[in-house]
C-alpha cells in the first residue's frame, strides 16, 4: 500500500495538502510542455536520449514557477512522497496489462484481415499505450488531490489516444504526422489551455497573502 | 459501576494525554504537518486559521518541546519559515492517536453499559 494511501483518518488532510500543490495548473502546463517539447523531437532520431532528460529539466522550473507564483498566494507544503518501491510495482503492472492489452488487440486485429504486421499494428496502437500512460497519472493525482478537471483529463486522454490509435490502423491518421505525434500535439495543446485557464483563474482568487497578516513572514 | 471500573483498566487515562499535543491549536498544526513532509507558516496559517502571532508560540511550544524542526530564511527580503515534524514529534502524534482512540472507546463501552 502506498504511504499516501496508509494514513487512515488523515486521508483528508494528505488531500489538503496535495490539492494545495496541484490546484495552481502549473502541473497540467508543466505536463503540456513535456507532451508538445516530445512532439517535437519525436521525427529527429535523438528520442529517447532527450526525453529521458524532459522531466529533470522541468522538475526545477516547476518549483521555480510555484515559488514565485503559488507559494505566496496558497503557502508552501511539501506533501508526502509515495516510495518509489511501493508505488513503482503498481505503475509496471499497469503497463504491462497495457502493453498485453494491445498485444491481443493487434493479434485480433491481424487475424480480422489485412496485410499489416503485428510490429506495424503495434505501432499503429502507440497512441493509445501513450494515451492511458498520461490517463493513469491524471487519475492518481485526481485521486490524492480530489480535483475532479483531472478525471477529465485522464478520461479525454485515454480516449483522444483510443481514437487516434483506431484511425491510424485503419488508416485515416496518414500524412506527415504519425498518430502519437497527433496525440502528443492535441493533448499537450489542451493541458496548455486548460493550465493557462486554471492558473490565471488561481492568481485572480489567491491574491498575494499580506505580510502584516503573517506576523511578517511566509 | 464496578464491571465498568474493571473494563477501563486498559485503557489510558485521558490525564495521561501528552498535554502539549492536546491543545487544540497544536493539534491541528501537528495533524496538517504529519501527512506532509514540511510546511511553511502561510500554509499552516491558512490551514489552521490562526493568526500570525498565535501560530508564532504554538509553533514555538512545539519546538521547544522538540516535535518539530523550525527552518528560518530569507527570500529576498521576506522572512520564510518552514516547518517539519521531527521524528520524536510523529512518534509522540501516534502515541496521542492511539491513547485517545484507546481511552474514547474505553469510555463510549462503559458508557453503553
Amino acid at each position: 500500500m502506498a504511504r499516501s494511501e496508509s494514513l487512515g483518518e488523515f486521508r483528508t488532510f494528505d488531500r489538503i495538502a496535495y490539492r494545495n500543490r496541484v490546484m495552481d495548473g502549473l502541473t497540467e502546463a508543466a505536463v503540456a510542455l513535456f507532451l508538445l517539447a516530445v512532439a517535437l523531437v519525436l521525427p529527429h532520431g535523438v528520442f529517447a536520449a532527450v526525453v529521458c532528460l524532459f522531466p529533470i529539466a522541468l522538475i526545477p522550473v516547476l518549483r521555480r514557477a510555484r515559488k514565485r507564483w503559488a507559494d505566496p498566494r496558497i503557502g508552501y507544503v511539501e506533501p508526502m512522497a509515495d516510495k518509489p518501491r511501493e508505488i513503482l510495482p503498481g505503475i509496471g503492472l499497469f503497463m504491462l496489462v497495457l502493453l498485453a492489452a494491445a498485444i491481443v488487440l493487434a493479434l485480433i486485429l491481424r487475424g480480422a484481415g489485412g496485410s499489416y504486421s503485428v510490429a506495424q499494428r503495434l505501432h499503429a496502437w502507440e497512441p493509445a499505450l501513450a494515451g492511458f500512460g498520461v490517463a493513469g497519472g491524471m487519475w492518481y493525482t485526481a485521486s490524492r488531490s480530489g480535483l475532479r478537471r483531472f478525471y477529465a483529463y485522464a478520461v479525454v486522454s485515454g480516449l483522444l489516444g483510443l481514437a487516434l490509435a483506431a484511425g491510424s490502423d485503419l488508416g485515416f491518421v496518414a500524412g506527415r504526422r504519425t498518430g502519437l505525434q497527433w496525440y502528443l500535439l492535441a493533448m499537450g495543446l489542451l493541458l496548455a489551455a486548460g493550465g493557462a485557464i486554471v492558473f490565471s483563474r488561481f492568481l485572480r482568487r489567491h491574491p498575494v497573502a499580506h505580510l502584516e497578516e503573517n506576523g511578517g513572514q511566509r | 459501576m464496578a464491571s465498568d471500573n474493571r473494563k477501563g483498566k486498559n485503557v489510558p487515562p485521558l490525564t495521561d494525554l501528552d498535554r502539549v499535543i492536546h491543545e487544540p491549536a497544536r493539534l491541528a498544526i501537528l495533524v496538517h504537518l504529519y501527512v506532509a513532509d514540511r510546511a511553511d507558516f502561510l500554509y499552516l496559517m491558512r490551514q489552521t486559521g490562526l493568526t500570525g502571532g498565535n501560530l508564532s508560540s504554538h509553533i514555538a511550544k512545539l519546538e521547544t518541546s522538540g516535535y518539530v524542526k523550525v527552518d528560518k530564511s530569507f527570500e529576498g527580503k521576506i522572512p520564510r519559515t518552514t516547518v517539519q515534524l521531527t521524528g520524536p514529534g510523529r512518534s509522540a502524534f501516534e502515541n496521542y492517536r492511539q491513547a485517545i482512540v484507546q481511552a474514547l472507546a474505553g469510555s463510549g463501552g462503559a458508557g453503553k453499559g
